[in-house]
């Protein structure tokens, strides 16, 4: 495939696109947050993967090179937001310190008119949480956890030591763990 | 907690991923063993990793590869379409110069013969003073030439030797003029100007250019400033790019960041039964639209998207919504039996709102039911 990519094969490439177009949204949308900026940054990332695979190493695998093309992209977003003061506007610390929110409410009455609503308002509660870790911690988690990819692969998309990905990773979900424990959704019965 | 455990502890999440080996393992699973507290952190972070993988996936839309492959061929049409605005431009700025006028009285003033043109049209006279130019230089003549070269600003003052060896004044003459016309603006090829270096990486200036056939704003023109220049090299500025201002009928339904369709269009969606009825908060599940654009706030610790010009709390399905008008009693005894709300009331003009086990809405004075406008499904 590598070899039909570099040859400029317009079927190669459909091919790339198909395979790992929902993967890389999916992970855009859980890293970024919203679908304009996943839609936005996934067809750029393919686009520039289009424009400079004959200039492809192959010292990676094809997929870590587009996933890091769309991280860089998507950390640039992030950061020209941060610039615009559209970043998010609440701290995971000011969350913990919040009051327990309605979920922890509703989980003490689970009935199945409410279940949508519920599973709605957690999943709700879940990408908040996601939303509030910091970036670098945010995506090590979401590449890891939401798309399967090893440790091996996560450094070369974020282009750091295995360390740095243990470390991050471990961040996130204690910072996690404490999110969703204020959120009331941690509990055995969940 | 010792250093220890403390050290341990960090391993819990390389643990989970299958990480560890060796001592590091067998150290770290007799601990688990030894100390409940930390199986039960161990435990809740496998929770935290099961909640998360619970998450519905999402997909790119529909016509994700559709728009893909307009972006990638689009930029095999940019050189046609800027090779044609050239032409164009060139033709704008030559004709209306060349084309003979029979009408108009004329002058001739011949102070160089050798350099007239043979057959300059009836009706128009252009003396050319070629002053020490190389007899290979090859006399600038047209605007596909100024485009290619810096535009130098013609010398006007016929009497005035021009200061440079290489330079070309012209002269018209018309006797029904007393001045000579405005110099036309003469427009270069619109070609992208190089990113700052820290600015771009790797196919950075070519898909800049392809943005900009993928239903983002075209490029301004590139527009050479005459008269603007102290040294006869004109300055390349861009042209102002008008922008679309949203109508009077449309405007309370535009908010910053909120490509939100108006009421009627809201209300033609749900006639057409285009399904997003039930879908959920942000939801995108029609893949031929637009992702769905939101503008959110935070209020009290709860989530609030704009949509429609209603803030709607997160979490917000189908429930049955008491109307609550800014202003009246009813509100007040909501707001005194649960004092978020007031919070709430920040939203405006209309927010939807959970307040104890009901969802309010809460609207301006007179308005009519959020569902019966549309601004629900």
């Amino acid at each position: 495939m590598l070899l039909s990519l570099r040859a400029g094969e317009s079927a190669a490439f459909d091919l790339l696109v198909r395979r790992y177009k929902d993967r890389i949204y999916n992970v855009l949308y859980r890293f970024l947050g919203n679908h304009e900026d996943a839609l936005d940054i996934a067809q750029e990332a393919f686009l520039r993967a289009h424009a400079g695979l004959r200039d492809f190493d192959g010292r990676s695998s094809v997929y870590t090179w587009l996933y890091r093309i769309a991280a860089n992209l998507a950390k640039n977003r992030i950061r020209d937001q941060g610039r615009k003061g559209r970043d998010r506007g609440t701290s995971l610390e000011a969350l913990l310190d919040a009051a327990p929110g309605p979920a922890q409410q509703a989980l003490a009455s689970v009935d199945t008119p409410h279940r949508r609503a519920l599973r709605e308002e957690v999943n709700g509660a879940l990408e908040e949480c996601l939303a509030l870790l910091p970036a670098p911690c945010r995506l090590a988690f979401t590449l890891r956890v939401l798309d399967g990819l090893a440790y091996a692969e996560i450094a070369e998309v974020e282009a750091c030591p295995e360390g740095t990905v243990k470390s991050r990773l471990s961040q996130a979900r204690r910072l996690l763990r404490a999110c969703l424990e204020k959120h009331g959704i941690l509990q055995d019965h969940v | 907690m010792s250093d220890e455990h403390g050290e341990m502890r960090e391993q819990l999440s390389a643990y989970i991923d299958g990480m560890l080996e060796g001592e590091e393992r067998t150290r770290l699973e007799a601990w688990l063993d030894a100390d409940p507290a930390a199986r039960a952190e161990l435990d809740a972070l496998r929770r935290v990793d099961a909640q998360f993988r619970g998450l519905p996936r999402v997909s790119a839309p529909d016509d994700f590869e559709q728009r893909l492959r307009a972006r990638i061929t689009a930029p095999r049409l940019w050189p046609l379409l800027a090779a044609a605005a050239v032409l164009l431009m060139v033709a704008g700025v030559l004709v209306p110069t060349l084309v003979p006028k029979p009408n108009d009285e004329i002058q001739v003033a011949r102070e160089l013969p050798k350099a007239e043109p043979p057959h300059a049209p009836a009706g128009l006279e252009q003396v050319f003073h070629l002053e020490a130019a190389p007899a290979q230089e090859p006399v600038a003549t047209s605007g596909l030439e100024n485009a290619a070269e810096p535009a130098r600003t013609p010398d006007l003052d016929a009497g005035g030797p021009p200061a440079a060896s290489r330079s070309l004044t012209r002269e018209t003459a018309i006797s029904s003029q007393a001045e000579p016309p405005p110099p036309a603006p003469v427009m270069a090829p619109p070609a992208p100007e190089p990113a700052p270096a820290e600015a771009r990486d790797e196919t950075a200036t070519h898909v800049e250019a392809l943005g900009y056939l993928a239903g983002r704003p075209a490029p301004p023109p590139i527009v050479v400033d005459e008269s603007a220049s102290a040294d006869g090299v004109a300055p390349v500025l861009p042209a102002p790019v008008p922008r679309a201002m949203p109508s009077v009928s449309d405007a309370p339904e535009k908010v910053a960041g909120n490509t939100a369709p108006g009421r009627a269009e809201a209300g033609q969606r749900r006639q057409l039964g285009s399904g997003r009825a039930g879908r959920g908060f942000g939801g995108f599940a029609d893949r031929s639209e637009e992702p769905p654009r939101h503008e959110e706030r935070r209020v009290a610790g709860r989530l609030f998207r704009l949509r429609d010009g209603v803030w709607i709390q997160r979490g917000y399905g189908s429930q049955p919504l008491t109307r609550l008008e800014r202003g009246s009693a009813d509100l007040e005894a909501v707001t005194e039996a649960h004092p978020d709300v007031r919070d709430f009331l920040t939203l405006e003009p209309r927010a939807v709102f959970r307040a104890g086990d009901g969802w309010y809405s809460v609207v301006p004075p007179g308005s009519a039911r959020l569902e019966s406008l549309g601004y629900l499904e």
